[in-house]
């Protein structure tokens, strides 16, 4: 079957195109942000999830808005947002901050999730509640670029990355049509970043002696508190598992 | 039925797979600024959308001869001519699309050539509509190019009025022509245009102003960004008169209209059926309003041009000025010398059996590069990479507006071996093709002779350029020892190229710099 990249949290996800009310911010210049910086499908789901938020708190003022439009941009795949939007659930849940149904809007959980949820986050950047079992999906990334992915040749090494959450991995097996990409992931979205390979920076590349013992399987690095990621790359995606049991 | 409906369809953003930068820490505040990179990123974004509303609605361009790739593209070779053809494994163009789009952004001259109707006039329209006129006033306002066009026709007229009464040149008012101060500026047919018609024309386009009766009219429009765009039907001299050497030399780049693919036939029936012009149907989304183009202009302008890449354009230019019999002594062995001179260079090249013709890439050519083709090839590099989403311009970005913005600049020289002969023989009729090669194997003698890693002549310029400020009498000495160590290493090659002429005028003007150092040093103290 040919696989599509997703993010399992929004597996079951209806989007509604939420009508964005006027706030003392400008809603809709946030969901344009969103948009041009990750695309048509995040900024559905950022209106989709702002949406609900801001109608679950509708006297809410300036500072509650802002701290959920940053669940909601960190929720709909632009994890640039996530520090400080944790940051921000944080202080809500200890009383300064929206009140539980606007967070848990924010964040497409039950109001009995939104803390659970902070917990397991604080673990590690894959935390979601139903997410337990070691060895479970919790991504699929890349794709062939004949149906619209970034790749033109399967991937065929992983390597972890210098920070949790990265990885690198090498698409294409000879030395001409090799290319290498960071990705950077969470439990909600991802960036995947082709690494420039030009003639000064071939030879750096190709000294990288990790490649050499590469497989198509990396443990990423571990948050405090609970073991990374792992990434397996195979056909032309990549998959992102909860730690252990990876295949 | 109209068309309507399909002409709006603009491409889903985002056009380019992420750039750098998208995993960085951001926070919530980011969501509502009205931040400058917004604008910068919504402008290529929006450059990228234009680009593809103009090829996949507006012209029919199915041509990618703008290749980019990472690693080998796919390649198949088709009959028994040396034919290949190559499936580019990054976003490729449409050369006759993309590089008016770029002159549109930079606020450059393009050359569209081409036999009639291959659509060069709608191409020029779009950008007119493109930069926020309507597709009537655009229509309006293209100069026709024919051979009774007058420099009045062309500017506007003394009021008769003035011509009565005015006591001085200073009173007469000119009724200046509207199209004058457009963003867009079209003038079809060029080269049908009287040679005393072209000289007004090269002032408006050379020093953007015009003139008439001792008055003074600025072209410059509301942005403070204008683009030109002129057709002709012939790029190798002909037309009804030919086009001045100095207006040639403005056009920015030349471009070639492609023929129509005869596999997309229906959206041909359909349009016919329908009676509809692209132009009068570009989505409103994607004009670009005058503060948008300012922008869009600067942030291509501040593209920064890294060190390797500049590099490998000094070494490329470097093997053109160069002719060994050009001259007598040293620095006049150049083409310019033997131009201006009233001689002929390609006869001087043929006459020098020291180089060999194969290696060097300079006795390809008849002239040398001047300094305006260069700054425009910086220019387009520039605007190549903003387009791509790239933050520094790349080699592959300078490769592929290269051709464009040299052609008919940088001449073929056509009694070299190469164009007379053999399997390269159509290189002297497609100069694209020819210019993209002169690039390659530049670049293949620049790693070569391993010029990336190693360097004497560009440390010795870094060292100078740190200032001499503290450095001794011996020090200086040493230095000049150097400076003669590398000439005497070049001097024992025996053959002289192109970039050893540049390289050596740079030496002899460290060691005068040195040498004056010396002596003011002397003189001190």
């Amino acid at each position: 079957m040919t696989q599509r990249p997703r993010h399992l949290v929004n597996e079951s996800l209806e989007l509604t195109d939420e009508a964005l009310p006027a706030t003392s911010v400008d809603l809709a210049l946030s969901a344009t942000r969103i948009q041009e910086r990750h695309g048509d499908a995040a900024g559905a789901r950022y209106r989709h999830f702002i949406g609900r938020a801001v109608a679950a708190a509708p006297a809410a003022g300036r500072d509650d808005l802002l701290t959920l439009a940053a669940l909601a941009a960190w929720r709909s795949g632009a994890l640039g947002f996530r520090t400080d939007a944790l940051a921000r659930l944080e202080r809500s849940l200890a009383g300064d901050g929206p009140a539980l149904p606007a967070l848990a809007d924010a964040l497409g959980l039950g109001e009995g999730g939104v803390a659970p949820f902070a917990a397991l986050q604080r673990r590690s950047r894959f935390g979601w509640p139903g997410l337990h079992t070691p060895g479970e999906l919790l991504a699929v990334i890349g794709g062939f670029r004949g149906l619209y992915g970034p790749w033109s040749a399967p991937p065929v090494a992983a390597l972890a990355g210098e920070r949790p959450g990265t990885f690198l991995i090498r698409t294409g097996s000879s030395a001409v049509s090799a290319g290498d990409w960071l990705l950077t992931a969470d439990v909600f979205g991802h960036t995947l970043m082709r690494l420039a390979v030009d003639e000064t920076e071939h030879e750096t590349i190709e000294a990288d002696d990790r490649w050499e013992t590469a497989g198509d399987t990396a443990a990423g690095l571990a948050e405090a508190g609970a073991a990374g990621a792992v990434l397996t790359v195979g056909a032309y995606t990549a998959q992102v598992w909860t730690p252990e049991e990876a295949r | 039925m109209g068309l309507g409906n399909r002409w709006n369809k603009v491409s889903e953003s985002p056009t380019r797979a992420a750039a750098s930068g998208l995993a960085e820490e951001l926070t919530a505040e980011d969501l509502f600024t009205e931040a400058p990179p917004v604008t910068d990123t919504a402008l290529d974004e929006k450059l990228r959308q234009a680009y593809f509303w103009l090829v996949n609605r507006a012209v029919i361009s199915p041509f990618y001869d703008v290749e980019f790739s990472t690693g080998s593209p796919v390649t198949f070779e088709l009959g028994d001519a040396g034919a290949e053809l190559h499936l580019p494994t990054d976003q490729s163009y449409s050369s006759n699309v993309l590089l008016p789009l770029l002159t549109f952004a930079v606020g450059g001259k393009c050359l569209l050539v081409g036999g009639p109707g291959r659509g060069k006039t709608t191409l020029a329209i779009l950008m007119g509509v493109l930069a926020g006129s309507s597709a009537r006033e655009v229509r309006r306002n293209v100069q026709q190019g024919q051979p009774q066009v007058t420099v009045s026709d062309l500017v506007g007229m003394p009021l008769p009025r003035d011509l009565v009464t005015a006591g001085s040149l200073a009173e007469i008012e000119i009724a200046w022509r509207s199209w004058l101060t457009q963003p867009v500026k079209i003038i079809d047919e060029y080269n049908r245009i009287p040679t005393k018609t072209q000289s007004a024309l090269l002032t408006m386009v050379a020093e953007g102003y015009v003139e008439s009766h001792d008055q003074m009219q600025s072209t410059s429009p509301e942005s403070g960004v204008e683009s030109w765009f002129f057709t002709a039907n012939d790029d190798a001299g002909g037309g009804t008169f030919p086009v001045i050497q100095a207006l040639r030399d403005r056009m920015d780049v030349t471009v070639a209209a492609q023929g129509f693919n005869n596999r997309f036939f229906d959206e041909l029936v359909a349009r016919v059926e329908a009676g509809e012009r692209p132009e009068d149907h570009l989505p409103p989304e994607l004009v670009f309003d005058a503060d948008e183009q300012r922008l869009l202009e600067a942030a291509i302008r501040a593209v920064p041009l890294p060190g390797a890449v500049r590099r490998q354009l000094e070494f490329f230019a470097s093997h053109f000025e160069f002719v060994q019999h050009g001259g007598r002594r040293f620095e006049y062995r150049t083409k310019d010398t033997v131009r201006t001179g009233g001689g002929e260079v390609a006869e001087v090249i043929e006459a020098n059996s020291g180089a060999d013709l194969q290696v060097d890439l300079g006795s390809q050519t008849e002239n040398s590069l001047s300094v305006r083709s260069l700054q425009t090839l910086i220019r387009y590099a520039k605007a190549m990479a903003y387009f791509r989403g790239r933050a520094v311009v790349g080699l592959d970005d300078l490769a592929a507006v290269l051709p464009f913005a040299l052609r008919g600049k940088l001449l073929p020289n056509e009694l070299h071996p190469r164009f007379d002969v053999g399997a390269d023989r159509e290189l002297a009729t497609d100069a694209i093709s020819w210019l993209a090669d002169l690039f390659a194997e530049s670049r293949r003698q620049f790693t070569a002779l391993g010029l990336g890693a190693n360097d004497p002549i560009s440390d010795a310029l870094d060292l100078l350029n740190q200032g001499l400020d503290g450095v001794t009498s011996a020090q200086a000495a040493q230095r000049l020892t150097g400076i003669e160590t590398l000439i005497s290493e070049i001097a024992k090659q025996g053959k002289l190229y192109g970039r050893h002429f540049d390289d050596l005028l740079a030496l002899k003007y460290l060691h005068q710099r040195y040498t004056n150092y010396v002596s003011w040093l002397g003189f001190g103290g």
